[in-house]
């Protein structure tokens, strides 16, 4: 009994999600749509979102073996750099988000460094007053 | 790049990955949501983008219909294989 409803419970998970990636892809044909001056048919945007279904079910195995074969559990972004290595224009987008997502990190943690050191700086200061 | 909204949520991208992980313990780290998301996100367009250029070339009308989707989808799947 507990199989079936883990199986329908999967199940209903999966429809969720298709549900919220139908509403995504729909959202971006309706701006891409409006861009290029195209309506895009209902049956597209159904046809759109079972192939980013599919493609993200690549994506999660690949990135799975990936991250396995560097004896990690978690996925980082080298992991995607590597899963799309192949196509040299989507591979350069990706390494530009990449690195501009290091840089904010390392100038929040260069930040935080700052407050802190300002923090003890003062309260040295007050300690000698 | 600056104007691409990422029209995906992150917990939903998530929840997407988890969904086909064999190992139940995988999980994806914050930047690497955001770079799946990204790369979802030209997935859709590119195939949205093709789709309408291609509709516009061969039809009077601008409707994009599944004919033209399907018309772009091999070469589409091979770019991103």
């Amino acid at each position: 009994m507990s199989y079936e409803e883990d199986v329908e419970g999967a199940l209903i998970t999966k429809q969720r999600l298709k549900a919220a990636l139908h509403y995504a892809v729909g959202k971006k044909c309706e701006e891409i749509g409006k861009k290029l001056n195209v309506e895009f048919s209902k049956q597209v945007i159904f046809a759109l979102t079972e192939c980013t279904f599919k493609q993200s079910e690549l994506i999660a195995s690949d990135l799975e073996a990936f991250a396995r074969h560097a004896k990690r559990s978690t996925i980082n972004s080298d992991d995607v750099k590597l899963l799309v290595r192949r196509n040299k224009n989507v591979a350069d987008s990706i390494k530009e988000l990449s690195d501009k997502l290091t840089k904010s990190h390392s100038h929040q943690r260069l930040k935080s460094k700052r407050l802190k050191k300002d923090a003890e700086s003062t309260d040295s200061i007050t300690m000698e007053s | 790049m600056e104007h691409e909204k990422l029209t995906l949520r992150l917990d939903t991208v998530e929840r997407l990955l988890q969904q086909n992980f064999t190992d139940s313990k995988s999980k994806v780290n914050a930047d690497a949501q955001k770079l799946v998301s990204y790369l979802l996100n030209i997935f859709i367009s590119e195939a949205a983008g093709r789709a309408a250029q291609l509709a516009q070339l061969e039809s009077t009308s601008n409707k994009v219909e599944v004919e033209h989707f399907e018309k772009i989808l091999a070469q589409l799947l091979l770019d991103f294989s």
